[in-house]
């Protein structure tokens, strides 16, 4: 099994498992279904279904559906730390909607669809999209009272296919209903020192678009009371600027501060966002209780929420690709 | 049976002692009580165990066991050994095998420990060196997790004391245990090796070390409620390493550990030999297929999670007693009686 997915709630549950299944001609895959009460029990259930034991041992990705995530999603997770046959490097992701089509769409690929979905998702982290989380990674945060989660999230587009739809955001143990979209996970990840292979942002300049990516990031962090300052220095690399004409110095310093307004203004609405949904997902929290315990607040989630959190950006473009 | 041995072979010993029994999991006891300053009461307790090889090192003459204190610490070594049987037991069938009896586990894990202590006892005293290159490889794998290490878990110091904070000095002397091995050992020290304290401090730094990497690394992987429900921190940071050459890198470690266990309990056994073969005894093989049957037998029928829990929240008593109390009140006691070893060896 690569892939498996969770729908339902703790004694109404169903979940899928995909697996592939090799004929002379072609590699398809395979889906069942479990109810039952708990995963370990719908597992049970789905081995009904199959001629062998199943066997979660390269498990690459868990798909939780969203309804199911708003419960104590450790729950349904507990089975996978305790059997030392799971592998705890797996990718876990939140869907929107049924569980079912996202395995279906998985049927006529040539790669398991765990690998799948791992690559999708490898491939979301790369581009600093979603923060890099397995199944162990996402654990230690599940049981962080300073950290919380923000796991991707993944609708059914259009034409039946997944889609990245952005960030599935958590307070405490439980999905908050509340989600940051592609961009804002970009912003997110820059916010949270997490940055992937390629860190690439857009925006429309003077009715032209520029598109810079990450050349290097420092991000430090002024603590007080109940204000929290965020000052980011960051280098970009120019992607994409047709205007042009950026040997001359002050047309730099035009972009650089347009970029630093617009970069620092979105970055105010990914905070904003994260403080409606009490999500700490920049770790915030560990900072202020190893640094500055004395204001560290237990209910942490809550006292996030009220805090005075500004970013202050440095943007400096430090290479123009090869044209000037 | 007499032996004589070089300061490495000394050390080497008093390593693969003082690590093979609790390094893939000592963390997780001493964290839960003492929370963030973990790494200031194994430090704190390091010390004390420097101090005590100095003065070990400063008073090895005045001690030698009588028949009395032999029979405590057989009984003592013994319980040990048993108890990390059960302990690698219980591993071995919750990570690698869950479908072997654990009497048919013990029996092949206690064949070759009986083998290897059979053997000439320069087996015994070297065998640790192969262990070396697999703790280098165990050291670099761990590190591959470094980018899942979070700093900010270290600290902050001195602030979340549980009203069981100080049982965190107490369980970090586990890491200690085997410390009464230099003292037992150093008389079987060649005549021609000299033990500066330029030494004995190498030896410190490098098994302190060791262990505060573990539990720095530990303290870094996993929060602090997470932590609670992983007893093997060690084996469970190795099993999250993801590499494309193969699957479950963790069962590696679990053979490592089990090599390393293998060493350990024939070092132990060694020096079981040494103390109470001193003088030539008849019948020597025989009698240690008896030991390693009644250790087999024990550990096959205390093999309980129950009563290995009990087993591990307790047993750091005996190391405290064994390692560090009763060695200096014999040396106490020896010194003001005014008996050093070579009287001993007169009167016997």
């Amino acid at each position: 099994m690569s892939l498996t997915g969770f729908e339902g709630e703790i004694g109404k549950l169903t979940a899928y498992y995909a697996y592939p299944e090799a004929t002379t001609t072609e590699m398809k895959t395979v889906i069942i279904t479990g109810k039952g009460v708990s995963p370990r029990d719908v597992r049970q259930d789905a081995e009904l279904n199959v001629e062998q034991t199943m066997d979660l041992s390269v498990l690459s990705t868990i798909l939780i559906s969203e309804k199911t995530a708003e419960d104590d999603i450790y729950n349904y997770l507990d089975g996978y730390f305790r059997d030392s046959n799971s592998p705890i490097t797996s990718k876990l992701a939140i869907v929107q909607g049924d569980l079912k089509p996202f395995f279906e769409v998985s049927e006529d690929k040539q790669s398991t669809a765990g690998e799948y979905y791992d690559r999708f998702i490898t491939s979301l982290e790369e581009n600093s999209m979603v923060i890099p989380y397995t199944l162990q990674t996402a654990s230690t945060i599940i049981f962080e009272n300073a950290q919380d989660l923000a796991l991707p999230y993944l609708k059914m587009g259009e034409e039946k296919h997944p889609k990245a739809e952005g960030l599935a955001l958590f307070s405490g143990r439980s999905f908050t209903g509340k989600i940051l979209t592609i961009d804002e996970g970009v912003l997110l990840n820059i916010l949270n020192d997490s940055l992937g292979f390629a860190t690439r942002i857009s925006y429309l300049y003077e009715d032209s678009p520029v598109t810079v990516r990450i050349n290097k990031s420092k991000r430090k962090l002024n603590i007080s009371e109940d204000k929290i300052e965020i000052p980011l220095k960051l280098e970009f690399i120019l992607s994409e600027f047709p205007k042009d004409n950026l040997d001359k110095k002050n047309k730099r310093l035009e972009l650089e501060k347009f970029l630093q307004d617009e970069i620092e203004k979105d970055m105010k609405g990914v905070i904003k966002k994260l403080q409606e949904a009490k999500c700490d997902a920049i770790g915030l929290g560990r900072h202020v209780r190893a640094f500055h315990p004395r204001w560290f607040k237990e209910d942490w989630n809550e006292h996030f929420s009220t805090l005075d959190i500004s970013p202050k950006v440095d943007v400096e473009i430090v290479k123009t690709g090869i044209l000037e | 049976m007499t032996i004589q041995l070089t300061k490495v072979q000394l050390f080497l010993l008093m390593f693969v002692m003082q690590t093979g029994f609790v390094y893939t999991s000592f963390q997780n006891m001493v964290i839960e009580h003492s929370k963030r300053d973990a790494t200031i009461q194994f430090l704190v307790v390091a010390v004390i165990f420097f101090m005590q090889l100095l003065f070990f090192e400063r008073m090895h003459k005045y001690f030698f066991l009588n028949k009395f204190t032999k029979a405590l610490y057989l009984i003592y070594w013994t319980s040990y050994i048993i108890v990390f049987v059960v302990y690698i037991t219980y591993v071995l069938t919750t990570w690698v095998f869950p479908n072997t009896p654990e009497s048919v586990l013990i029996a092949i894990f206690l064949s070759v420990c009986l083998y290897a202590s059979i053997s000439r006892p320069e087996t015994a005293i070297n065998i640790g060196v192969v262990l070396i290159p697999m703790l280098l490889l165990f050291l670099l794998f761990m590190f591959l997790t470094v980018k899942n290490l979070s700093v900010t878990n270290l600290l902050p110091f001195f602030y979340d004391r549980s009203n069981t904070w100080f049982m965190g000095f107490i369980f970090s002397t586990y890491a200690f245990g085997g410390a009464e091995m230099y003292i037992v050992l150093r008389k079987y020290l060649a005549k021609s090796e000299k033990m500066p304290k330029k030494a004995l401090a190498i030896y410190f730094i490098i098994l302190t070390s060791f262990y505060l990497l573990s539990i720095t690394f530990t303290l870094m992987f996993f929060s602090l409620e997470e932590l609670k429900l992983i007893p093997e921190p060690i084996l469970y940071i190795l099993h999250s390493v993801e590499v494309t050459f193969v699957k479950r890198l963790d069962l590696f470690f679990v053979y490592i550990w089990l090599s390393w266990s293998l060493v350990t309990i024939v070092n132990y056994v060694l020096v079981i030999r040494v103390v109470y073969f001193e003088n030539k005894i008849k019948y020597p093989k025989v009698k240690l297929l008896i030991f390693f049957i009644v250790v087999g037998g024990t550990a096959n029928v205390m093999f309980r999670f129950s009563i290995l829990e009990f087993l591990k929240q307790n047993l750091v008593y005996g190391v405290i007693a064994f390692s560090f109390l009763l060695p200096i009140l014999i040396i106490v006691i020896n010194k003001l009686r005014g008996r050093t070893v070579s009287d001993s060896v007169k009167s016997s």
